[in-house]
């Protein structure tokens, strides 16, 4: 991916050699520039200087013929005079020109060698033809200085010494100049090669720059569209949404491509969070999520320390799409990003999590059903197979009719109510003996129905629609009494189970019926169940043991078992007692009766019940009776009890009982002393 | 680090300082344990914690009103808030106030420690 570290040091290392190189090849060329000028420009005065010697020379000759003649003439010789002085004067300020611009320069040296000693002997060989016409030419100024005609001799001297040196004095001259002239022209021919040298080395590094620049630029490229493409594979590929969401709350523009998947819908660069999310769950949700998101946000808050209040942890899609059956879930995670301790952004994924979601539940709905299915196992195991039957006959029988009573209900409100009544009877009694024999998973599924059934009761119309749920709640109980059969024909082929006599085993069924809702209640309850023994239990006396007794049980627990503290302060025992007897009686009767010794029933309070409760008015209670009174518990829909629970308050109980007695030809009686106790007596044929 | 340890429950203050004491958390010390918000920020003037585990429902003064005390009184304190609270909207109002973590009641030893870790480094 990225080039080495290594590589790249020595990618810029050749690059800065090379910059620097070609500074220092431009400040040779520079310097030697400013030199080599220098030199040509001195060559070409000397060249002058050299020029100056041949012409004053000349001149010279010139003038110092002219004074011979002037001089053997005896004629003024003031305008020779002057000649002679500005040539000589001239000449030696040439020759002193000359011989101090002679170049000790090393590098001069060093480039032109053998040309600058050739130079100092051509300059020392004028010098030497001078000397002679120098001397000479003392006498003869000396005098022109003091304004004296000079002497004939000595200017005779000094012709002589002119016209036998002159011509080689100009021949040197011409040479030094020529000489001069090609020396310079060297120096302009050494300067041009060493600046087109420059200049070419210089274009060499400038192209060696260009191409590692060039070759390093198109290195970085490749390695990061390499990169880029890498990011755009795997973003490609990633089966979660991946996305940045930025400070400014907008998403990122590098984001998987599973996200618009994930989300249904195509998403738009720079669109905002808050509106994808928005679109996806309920507005509360979204608002929640936000305040996270903006917590996030804050650079003292740890993002892995605020997990567990991610609200979009497990989000229910407030839309799903069109098709598909079941609500999608998603899972949002969100890591913070941090440049130099500030958070950046939020790197986002997003995992749809529907599966996950799914076996979850229906993994809590096998464990439901599983521990159902081992609580009626245990209850099945802990009771007689006989009673198991009875009630899975009568409860699988009333669950038919009440089935057969839904589909054939005239469509009226009147039909509807007695419909109501009836089923409500029915599945109360599945309840009670459900609970009396330990079934609390049929318990439950009857209360549902009961439940379902009172939803109904206090509607003022119900329609045919109303009455779905009733019949969903009645096929759950009805696969639950399936169910309970299938178990005790299972347990009834384990051999073993020691055989109980049957009245014992009905009146253990109520001791332990009596226990579990005293301690649902909270109530403290002693129970002595007292049973002469029989030839045989009658089938009404059995059917007295599981349908009626369950009831006056349970109410002497609800209504007539005070609270401990009401009990101890009326100087009772904390305990209440119930005691449940069952003995022949003359005239082939047997009599099951419930004693308790609660609160008792009080004719007044049921006076006032009645007024309160609107089944009787003021006037109506005043004339009734104290027996017409307590007759009145046995009317459908009386309750005293002010919470429904599984218990009470429902106002069935005794007018099942009343409808059992009456179909069993059984008789009832009730004797109580309010404050002492309450004994509900059962009269059956044995 | 000097921890103070504010929960209304005192099984809850003991459970929290065994785990951070036991040696598992050596740079931990408890500087003190409080019932309630009122008491926290007491202690909290007085000892100078460096962390604060924080719990929300309590009496006197409720987490939420005490993080912000906290959080003005001693803003390099970092306050790891530890709650039973089922409603998130209301943790993080808390955590706004100036908290900087939550833990959710019940935790396993191992979270708490882990919660704690993060919150000192």
């Amino acid at each position: 991916m990225q080039p080495k570290l290594g590589a790249r040091a020595r990618n810029y290392r050749d690059l800065v050699l090379a910059i620097a190189l070609f500074l220092v090849l431009d400040l040779g060329v520079l310097v030697f520039n400013f030199y080599a000028s220098g030199r040509i420009a001195a060559d070409t005065s000397k060249i002058n200087a050299s020029g100056e010697l041949r012409m004053y020379s000349q001149q010279l000759t010139k003038a110092v013929l002219t004074l011979a003649q002037e001089t053997r003439d005896g004629m003024p010789f003031q305008t020779s005079q002057a000649q002679i002085t500005e040539s000589y004067q001239n000449f030696s300020k040439a020759l002193t020109a000359l011989s101090e611009r002679q170049d000790a320069n090393p590098l001069t040296r060093l480039l032109s060698g053998a040309s600058i000693e050739q130079e100092a002997e051509l300059l020392q060989a004028v010098a030497t033809y001078w000397q002679p016409i120098d001397s000479a030419l003392a006498p003869v100024l000396h005098a022109m200085s003091r304004q004296i005609p000079p002497d004939p001799i000595d200017v005779e001297i000094t012709v002589n010494k002119l016209v036998a040196r002159n011509i080689r004095l100009m021949q040197l001259a011409n040479d030094l100049t020529q000489h001069l002239e090609q020396q310079a022209m060297a120096s302009t021919r050494q300067l041009r090669t060493i600046q087109v040298a420059a200049i070419m080395l210089a274009l060499v590094n400038f192209a060696f720059i260009i191409l590692k620049f060039v070759r390093a630029l198109r290195q970085s490229d490749r390695a990061a569209e390499a990169a880029r493409e890498e990011t755009e594979e795997i973003l490609d590929t990633l089966r979660e949404g991946l996305f940045l969401l930025n400070r400014d709350g907008t998403i990122g523009s590098q984001r998987s491509a599973s996200l618009e998947r994930l989300f249904d819908r195509e998403l738009r660069d720079g669109e905002r969070f808050a509106g994808v999310l928005g679109g996806l769950v309920s507005a509360e949700s979204a608002s929640v999520a936000m305040e996270y998101v903006d917590l996030l946000f804050h650079d003292r808050i740890k993002g892995g320390l605020l997990g567990q209040l991610n609200p979009l942890d497990e989000v229910a899609l407030s839309q799903t799409a069109e098709g598909a059956r079941e609500t999608r879930h998603l899972s949002f995670d969100f890591a913070q990003v941090r440049r130099e301790g500030k958070v950046i952004a939020l790197l986002v994924s997003v995992h749809d999590i529907s599966e996950k979601v799914r076996l979850r539940r229906e993994l809590a709905g096998a464990e439901e059903q599983a521990r159902g299915e081992v609580e009626l196992l245990l209850a099945a195991l802990d009771q007689e197979p006989a009673l198991i039957t009875a009630f899975l006959d009568a409860a699988q029988a009333k669950c038919l009719e009440m089935n057969e009573d839904l589909r054939q209900v005239e469509a009226s409100p009147r039909a509807y109510a007695g419909m109501i009544d009836r089923q409500y009877r029915a599945v109360h009694t599945i309840k009670g003996e459900a609970g009396l024999l330990g079934f609390g998973h049929i318990e439950r599924e009857a209360h549902q129905v009961e439940e379902e059934l009172s939803a109904l009761r206090g509607r003022r119309a119900v329609n045919g629609n109303d009455l779905i749920p009733l019949a969903v709640a009645l096929n759950a109980l009805r696969q639950q009494l399936d169910r309970l059969r299938e178990i005790s024909a299972k347990v009834r082929g384990y051999a073993g189970k020691p055989v109980l006599d049957p009245l014992d085993a009905l009146l253990r069924q109520v001791e332990r019926f009596t226990r579990e809702t005293a301690r649902d209640l909270s109530k403290e309850v002693e129970f002595e169940a007292v049973a002469t023994p029989l030839s045989r239990v009658p089938p009404a006396l059995s059917q007295l043991l599981r349908e009626a007794v369950p009831q006056l049980v349970r109410n002497a627990v609800v209504h007539g078992i005070e609270s401990a503290d009401e009990r101890l302060r009326a100087g009772k025992s904390a305990a209440g007692r119930i005691r449940v007897v069952v003995e022949p009686r003359e005239d082939d009767l047997v009599a099951v009766s419930v004693w308790d010794d609660g609160r008792g029933i009080c004719a007044d309070t049921l006076r006032h019940e009645l007024v309160a409760l609107g089944r009787k008015s003021k006037e109506e209670v005043a004339q009734m009776n104290d027996r017409e009174v307590v007759a009145q518990l046995f009317e459908p829909g009386f309750s005293t009890a002010t919470a429904v629970n599984r218990h009470a308050g429902r106002g069935v109980g005794l007018d099942l009982i009343r409808a059992l007695l009456t179909r069993l030809g059984a008789s009832l009686r009730v004797s109580s002393q309010p404050k002492h106790y309450t004994k509900f007596t059962l009269l059956v044929k044995a | 680090m000097k921890l103070l340890i504010v929960d209304d429950s005192m099984v809850m203050r003991n459970h929290i300082a065994r785990l951070s004491s036991d040696g598992s958390l050596p740079e931990v010390e408890i500087v003190g344990l409080a019932a309630n918000g009122r008491d926290a920020v007491a202690q909290a003037r007085r000892r100078g914690p460096d962390c604060i585990t924080m719990d929300l429902t309590m009496p006197e003064m409720d987490g939420e009103a005490c993080i912000g005390e906290l959080a003005r009184l001693l803003p390099r304190a970092r306050i790891l808030v530890v709650s039973a609270l089922s409603d998130k909207a209301t943790a993080l109002r808390a955590i706004r106030r100036g908290a900087h973590g939550f833990v959710h009641k019940p935790f396993t030893e191992e979270q708490l420690r882990q919660a704690l870790r993060e919150l000192m480094s």
